[in-house]
């Protein structure tokens, strides 16, 4: 029994895991849904310099472009610091995520409508 | 009978749906936060990596909310295309749930979160879909024909509007699902604790939801696609096979039995 296998040390910690607080959290969903509300200020300044045809204009193209981004950001970030126990952060984008795509759609709706209404073009 | 548009804010119409779709969100956080605080004061707190599986579940449950209907034909051609869909297409709960679930599941292997945590959803869920579900009410195609005394009748606009036939007596399908749910949440609450393996509640409460919409889609209203039965009866009978199999496995393993002290643990491990 001269040739003992030593086992490799265990890998360093990535960083310090921290307790999940709601303070954290809530610094992620506010995070989520200012990104959120920008996308919706794109879609608003696209209304108001759109040249006619709604549905292919930049407010709508804006719009798109700037929900896929938030997509992609919320997400990529909310799993990497929730994996890395960041303490709530990463909790708060992915909730904040999920919830502004609930409220964006009707908010979006509603500038919708009012810009329409308010300048009678359709 | 019909409220689409529940008020007018200065010019922005505030749909019925979407903001019964808020209350309901509000009202599960509400009663999830509770049962934390009811397990806290119990001296069992849960583990507050809770709040990822809580976050898993509600981009799983948006996420497949709104694509999970994206296949409505086998021919792919005749589907939308996933961002046309994205943007216009209907939305469904049933796909909604099935995110959810596994969203919460992906979200507890990412974080090494191992315990059960199907007993502290379920009656949130129940009773969010009870309110999610005025919204419904008040805003959809109320169900088929009927010669009840309850059925509902639109008038030529509201009739218009959903798609039925004006002036005649409709199932209100939405107001069956909205008791279902309160009765069903009743039950959880007085379940929960009952039985010897955790997190039983949600799937008890699934398949039971599954056997209620598969009978209530009779009446709804929606489209029949093939043998006398709706796109939602195809998935619940897709999915009707592994919650079978799932509730049997834990029957035969003793999950259904009154909760003893040492019983949960070994009735887990053996349903696993």
């Amino acid at each position: 029994m001269t040739d003992w296998n030593v086992p490799p040390p265990p890998p360093p910690p990535r960083g310090p895991s921290r307790p999940i607080r709601g303070r954290r959290i809530a610094a992620g969903i506010g995070i989520a849904l200012a990104a959120h509300l920008a996308t919706l200020l794109l879609l608003l300044i696209g209304l108001l310099f759109r040249n006619g045809d709604f549905a292919a204009g930049p407010g709508l193209i804006a719009l798109l472009v700037g929900q896929a981004l938030v997509f992609v950001g919320c997400l990529v970030m909310g799993i990497v610091l929730t994996v890395r126990q960041d303490g709530g952060v990463g909790v708060g984008l992915l909730i904040g995520w999920a919830v502004g795509l609930l409220v964006v759609p009707v908010a979006g709706f509603g500038l919708c409508v009012w810009a329409i209404s308010g300048s009678g073009s359709i | 009978m019909l409220h689409p548009v529940l008020a007018d804010a200065g010019g922005v119409p505030i749909l019925t749906h979407d903001a019964c779709v808020g209350l309901a969100l509000a009202a599960a956080g509400a009663l999830f936060g509770a049962e934390l605080r009811r397990r806290r004061r119990l001296g069992r707190p849960v583990d507050d990596r809770i709040w990822a599986v809580v976050a898993g579940a509600l981009v799983g449950g948006v996420l497949l909310g709104r694509l999970g209907t994206w296949l409505q034909h086998l021919d792919l051609r005749r589907n939308a295309s996933p961002l046309e869909h994205w943007l216009y297409g209907n939305r469904s709960i049933l796909s909604g749930l099935l995110g959810a679930y596994l969203g919460a599941l992906l979200a507890k292997r990412l974080v090494g979160y191992a315990a059960r945590t199907g007993d502290l959803f379920a009656p949130a869920v129940a009773l969010g879909m009870a309110v999610g579900r005025v919204g419904c009410l008040l805003s959809e195609l109320p169900g088929t024909p009927t010669g009840l005394p309850w059925g509902v009748t639109l008038g030529p606009a509201e009739a218009a509007a959903v798609g039925a036939p004006a002036g005649v007596p409709l199932h209100p399908s939405f107001a069956y699902e909205i008791a279902f749910q309160l009765l069903a949440l009743a039950a959880l609450l007085r379940l929960r604790d009952r039985f010897a393996a955790a997190g039983e509640l949600l799937s008890l409460y699934l398949v039971a939801y599954a056997v209620f919409r598969f009978g209530v889609e009779f009446v709804r209203g929606n489209e029949v696609v093939a043998a006398g039965l709706t796109r939602p009866q195809f998935f619940l009978l897709a999915c009707a096979p592994l919650g079978a199999w799932h509730v049997a496995r834990v029957w035969r393993a003793g999950g259904y039995a009154r909760r003893r002290p040492g019983l949960e643990r070994s009735a887990l491990e053996g349903a696993r």
